[in-house]
């Protein structure tokens, strides 16, 4: 369940996480579309970590009457980032992708079967690898599905958050410097993403197979801090919420890395430091635990066992709750060091996000109660499901914004 | 009552769709005829191909009869003509939908919605010459902030 938070009023983040905590959808005062030339098209968000693709998009709010100004209704997705070529089943069938030729399985399915995990890395490294483009493709299918658009032709704006890493600082064309994506990874999106068509067929126990037509005809890429900044900073028509003079700085507690992002507005600065890996420093040492030996194989399963706190053993599921709460307690401290240092050392507003809040929660709640520094004053801690979703709901914000200059 | 008759007979045999060489054949893929089209329409499909964004003419020219393939089957499926067993009315009509929402903004602008017979048609329309802004008013300030963010230019 989410709970409220310390947010500023009225922000993207405030709305949503209001709505999730009483089981609703987050409503926003949006057209689910955005014009860019002379183009109607879908935006479409996507953050693809290292341990799950997670993707938002707006979709007109069926209860809207005629005559209502324009609402549209936030839609989000994680999928673990699993893939593995599917198998013939006998009995019900597991929803199935197939593009190119190939049919595979994602997410939670291709982790039943014993799906690997897909690269990690750089961006251009990740998106060299054909079964991370159809994984995308279908993490795409399955976001506009569970929006509940039906099966068809889509043309997309595609916002992709990309690692703070690989921004740079250039003179835009009024000189004037811009943080932005380097040429190797803007080469890979415009290579492998920027006219992308994916042609995907869908099919699941229902036995009436979709056909999906994606089709990517622009693509803006954003850091992926930017993304909490957007939803923290801003209303969701992009008037500023909060003053902050000094900017904010950001602790993304990921699946892959932990990164602290420093964010000034005036001029337009991000200042990015990774202190070390994400979770998965406390997920290998998961899978690496000998209590558990041999019962996870991957990096993927790692992260999975850590949230589900279950494991598979001879067709059983098995509660690991113990184990979880004991390699969480002993290696994750030291992550909870490195969130602490950040906290005192910054003079600028905190916010601490990112999927591994989930996991350090109870550690880092313990500690913070006995900081100086106030909740909604000085820090904001999310928490909750919005914690690995809070990047990719401002990166659908921010491709909207963006395209409201064009 | 004539359409309706066509669509119990096809307008060419199987075998015209395999002569020529408009398209290489892979496996699963078979060929299509070349296409003998006046000049003006090769202008427009020049005009859609950065729209389309298929790399060679054969490939473009894929796309477009694509797209009418679809709106015939639709076309026909409401007439009585019998679908393959892989193919269903309802697939059928929720592609062609999805066709015909990409053509409303131009609809709307144009004041053509009340063509299309639809009983709510005449509300949603606006007179032409009376655009309505597409999207809600967004904060100014806002795309700037995104590019000051990293998100510098649609690519």
């Amino acid at each position: 369940m989410q709970p409220i938070l310390d947010a500023p009023k009225g922000s993207i983040l405030d709305i949503v996480a209001r709505a999730w905590a009483t089981g609703q959808a987050a409503a926003v005062p949006l057209r689910p579309t955005v014009r860019i030339g002379s183009a109607t098209l879908i935006p479409v968000a996507i953050d693809n970590g290292n341990d799950a693709l997670k993707g938002g998009v707006l979709r007109l709010d069926p209860s809207q009457r005629e005559g209502d100004p324009p609402r549209s209704l936030l839609t989000t997705i994680r999928i673990p980032t699993a893939f593995a070529e599917a198998q013939e089943i006998q009995g019900a069938r597991e929803t199935t992708y197939t593009c190119d030729g190939v049919s595979f399985w994602t997410g939670e399915t291709a982790l039943r079967y014993r799906g690997g995990s897909l690269r990690i890395g750089p961006t251009r490294q990740r998106l060299d690898d054909d079964r991370q483009r159809w994984f995308i493709g279908a993490g795409i299918v399955e976001l506009l599905r569970t929006a509940g658009y039906g099966p068809g032709e889509y043309q997309i704006a595609l916002c992709l958050a990309v690692p703070n890493t690989e921004l740079v600082i250039e003179k835009d064309e009024k000189g004037v410097e811009q943080p932005t994506v380097d040429i190797r990874t803007r080469e890979a999106l415009l290579k492998h993403l920027k006219g992308k068509v994916w042609q995907l067929t869908r099919d699941d126990d229902d036995r009436r197979p979709e056909n999906w037509v994606i089709k990517v005809v622009t693509v803006l890429p954003l850091a992926q801090t930017a993304g909490t900044v957007v939803a923290v900073t801003r209303a969701p028509q992009g008037k500023s919420v909060i003053d902050l003079d000094d900017g904010m700085r950001v602790i993304d507690i990921g699946g892959g890395d932990l990164h602290i992002c420093e964010v000034t507005f005036s001029p337009s600065r991000m200042i990015n430091r990774r202190p070390g890996d994400g979770t998965i420093r406390i997920a290998r040492a998961l899978r690496n635990d000998p209590k558990l030996s041999g019962l996870i194989r991957n990096d993927v399963e790692a992260q999975q066992a850590l949230v589900r706190q279950q494991v598979t053993k001879s067709s059983r599921k098995v509660s690991i709750a113990e184990d979880v709460a004991r390699v969480v307690a002993s290696h994750g401290q030291a992550m909870v060091a490195d969130v602490l240092g950040e906290l005192r050392d910054s003079k600028q507003f905190v916010t601490i996000t990112g999927g591994g809040v989930l996991l350090l929660n109870g550690l880092l709640t313990d500690v913070l109660a006995h900081e100086e520094k106030q909740s909604g004053q000085d820090y904001l801690l999310v928490d909750g499901p919005l914690a690995s979703l809070l990047n990719v709901i401002g990166a659908l914000f921010g491709i909207i914004f963006k395209a409201a200059g064009k | 009552m004539a359409r309706a008759r066509s669509t119990n007979t096809p307008r060419s045999t199987p075998g015209s769709a395999e002569r020529g060489n408009g398209r290489r054949a892979s496996k699963g893929q078979r060929r299509l005829f070349a296409l003998r089209i006046p000049i003006a329409e090769e202008q427009l499909q020049e005009r859609l191909r950065p729209y389309i964004g298929e790399e060679t003419d054969a490939d473009l020219a894929y796309r477009i009869w694509q797209r009418g393939l679809k709106v015939a089957l639709a076309e026909y499926a409401g007439l009585g003509m019998e679908l393959p067993p892989e193919e269903s009315e309802d697939l059928v009509a929720a592609r062609a939908a999805q066709l015909f929402l990409l053509c409303l903004p131009l609809l709307r602008r144009t004041g053509k919605l009340g063509l299309l017979g639809l009983e709510a048609a005449s509300s949603l329309e606006r007179p032409p010459g009376q655009i309505v802004a597409e999207e809600p008013e967004i904060d100014v300030t806002s795309p700037d902030a995104i590019t000051g963010l990293g998100g510098s230019e649609f690519l």
